[in-house]
């Protein structure tokens, strides 16, 4: 156990300038989007100053027409009236008007798992590659330590990386949403408030945190696949690591006249987002208790997908290990 | 006692390329040991077999591992220097102390700390920053630092100039050499280190070719120089495995030659591995 928490130190210390880049990239994103918010709230302000109150009209559910939120402020008291068909509970109104800020909140983590992953392209094709650029491959071989705790970290540090960056990164962009409201203020504060007072934080993480084991289920294929790919080639591992298989499913769909390839290697990585998209229409349909704002994935771990990705992972590691051993110069 | 290495009929492949063809050998503990060979004879090939780099055919054993299978377990108690720079180029100096103390339960950082104090190595720079002549210091500082029972030294000095190369030998001798520890030493620059060998294996095309002690060259190998005009006569009776001219005298290299018969016939000397290695290379190369 020690080497190879030794080695994942190593892993941080080579990549951590990458990690702090990101987070420093990500937090001036947020400021920016403070910056925007705090200028928009100005307009806002001048609204309420001279109408006296804001009308949120014509909520649509299924193209209905369900009510109004009409939001009021006497002083410093806010009051929030929503009328609407007396078969839809009010509750369920203010779920509806929930939902854009919900979604803010899921597309900016998304955005952030997003981003991570991007970079975590760059990871998986270079983790063995710097190595043998800078012929380093060799001093860890010669070291007291068996090839698979050097592969295990290099792949551990890659899923701890890309985890622990998105859900950090997570949890600061909804700290810039909290700060954000409260640049805003009344009654945007109060208004925002209906719908965070029903957020269970602690649920929220765990629920983003099986989403994210789950999504490096399904993506380890790949993360494997540009590893090996990095262990092997001249150079450019990242360009051959994703070309050649868009290559291979473009002549395939030339040759064969089937872009049955494209669309099963598509639809695999798709997968792993598509489960995203189906949890937020679920939810969307029709709540009545807590707002989830990702739903619990870990029942989607458990399926025919993670087994095929398991086996496909164990194959390419199989592959890797078996590459790595012949410690196949770079140029 | 037991063999260090041990090694029956290694082969290596390349396509149709014998890198190492049919090596059997054995390596008793406690001895410095060149390995001499030409530019592509198979003696990286060689090394990377004893320390689990490579696959091969053949059965070996490494301090009693089979490296290929045991690389951990004798990686523990063997030190690798290679002939080019292998340490991470983005480390810093310090974090590789770090990371060794770590990682090598032989590791002795106050013996490596103490001998970079004798070198111009900033702790703080990153290795990439740092000349050939330093990394291999470092390596060196490092390698020397671990207590291991085997050092394998492949051409350890490529590319440094002649203070360098005199230094690394030097601390070879005197930081890690005794009667319990071996060196195995891969170079094609016989001349820099046959003083301190006391056992060469000479190895071309793969194969080795000659694999004796100092001692049982200097009683199998003579060298006898004598006066131009009797090269003839003599080159018949004495059958030389080689010879030259040098001003105005050949010089002939003979082998399982008894040396008294020779006394009233030239002048007599103990050849230099050098010499022998070229002479028995002549016939291969």
């Amino acid at each position: 156990m020690k080497p190879l928490m030794i080695l994942l130190k190593r892993e941080w210390l080579e990549w951590k300038r990458v990690m702090i880049g990101t987070i420093i990239v990500i937090t001036f994103l947020n400021l920016l989007m403070l910056l925007s918010v705090s200028r928009g709230s100005d307009f806002f302000r001048s609204k309420m100053d001279h109408d006296g109150h804001i009308n949120l009209e014509d909520i649509k559910i299924d193209g209905e027409n369900i009510g109004d939120v009409d939001i009021r402020m006497d002083g410093k008291d806010v009051e929030i009236t929503i009328e609407g068909e007396p078969t839809k509970s009010s509750r369920e109104i203010l779920t509806r008007v929930a939902a854009p800020a919900a979604f803010g909140m899921r597309m900016g983590m998304m955005g952030t798992f997003a981003f991570v992953l991007f970079l975590s392209l760059f990871y998986f094709s270079d983790a063995i590659y710097k190595e043998r650029a800078d012929n380093s491959t060799l001093f860890y071989r010669s070291l007291p330590v068996n090839d698979h705790i050097l592969l295990g970290s290099k792949i551990a540090a890659g899923l701890i990386g890309v985890i622990g960056l998105t859900l950090f990164l997570s949890l600061e962009y909804l700290v810039f949403i909290r700060i954000a409201i409260w640049i805003l203020g009344e009654p945007f504060s109060s208004l925002a408030g209906l719908v965070l007072s029903h957020i269970s934080y602690i649920g929220m993480v765990w629920d983003w945190l099986s989403y994210l084991i789950f999504a490096a289920i399904h993506m380890a294929p790949l993360a494997l696949f540009l590893m090996l790919v990095g262990t092997y080639v001249k150079g450019r591992p990242l360009l051959i690591g994703i070309g050649a298989p868009i290559l291979l499913s473009i002549s395939w769909a030339i040759i064969f006249k089937s872009a049955a390839l494209l669309k099963t290697i598509g639809k695999f990585f798709w997968g792993f987002n598509q489960v995203l998209i189906d949890q937020w229409e679920t939810m969307e349909n029709g709540l009545t208790g807590d707002i989830p704002i990702y739903g619990n994935f870990w029942v989607y771990i458990f399926n025919t997908d993670t087994l095929i990705s398991i086996l496909v992972s164990g194959l390419l590691y199989y592959g890797l290990w078996y590459v790595y051993r012949k410690n196949i110069p770079t140029g | 006692m037991s063999a260090l290495i041990e090694l029956k009929n290694i082969t290596k492949t390349y396509g149709d390329l014998k890198a190492l063809d049919n090596i059997s050998l054995e390596i008793p503990p406690g001895r410095i040991v060149g390995l001499v060979g030409p530019n592509g004879a198979g003696k990286t090939t060689l090394l990377r077999a004893l320390t689990g780099e490579l696959d091969y055919t053949g059965e070996a054993k490494v301090l009693g591992f089979e490296p290929r299978s045991q690389r951990a377990d004798l990686m523990a108690h063997t030190g690798v220097i290679h002939d080019i720079a292998v340490l991470p180029s983005w480390m810093k100096v310090v974090d590789l102390l770090n990371f060794l103390e770590g990682i090598h339960p032989g590791f002795n950082r106050t013996k490596a700390e103490a001998f970079l104090k004798t070198t111009t190595i900033p702790m703080q720079k990153k290795i990439k920053t740092l000349s050939k002549g330093m990394k291999t210091q470092l390596h060196l500082a490092v390698t020397l630092a671990a207590d291991t029972k085997l050092l394998i030294l492949d051409e350890p000095t490529h590319g440094l100039d002649i203070l360098f190369r005199k230094q690394l030998y030097s601390s070879v001798l005197e930081d890690y050499f005794d009667e319990e520890k071996s060196i195995l030493i891969s170079t094609h620059q016989i001349e820099e280190v046959e003083h301190i060998l006391s056992d060469v294996i000479f190895i071309n095309k793969g194969k080795v070719l000659l694999h004796a002690s100092i001692d049982e060259l200097s009683e199998r190998f003579t060298q006898l120089t004598i006066p131009a005009e009797q090269a003839d006569s003599l080159r018949e009776q004495l059958k030389p495995i080689s010879e030259y001219g040098i001003l105005g005298r050949r010089v002939f290299l003979l082998e399982n030659t008894e040396s008294k018969a020779l006394v009233e016939l030239g002048d007599i000397q103990t050849p230099s591995v050098a010499d022998i290695f070229v002479a028995l290379m002549g016939g291969e190369a």
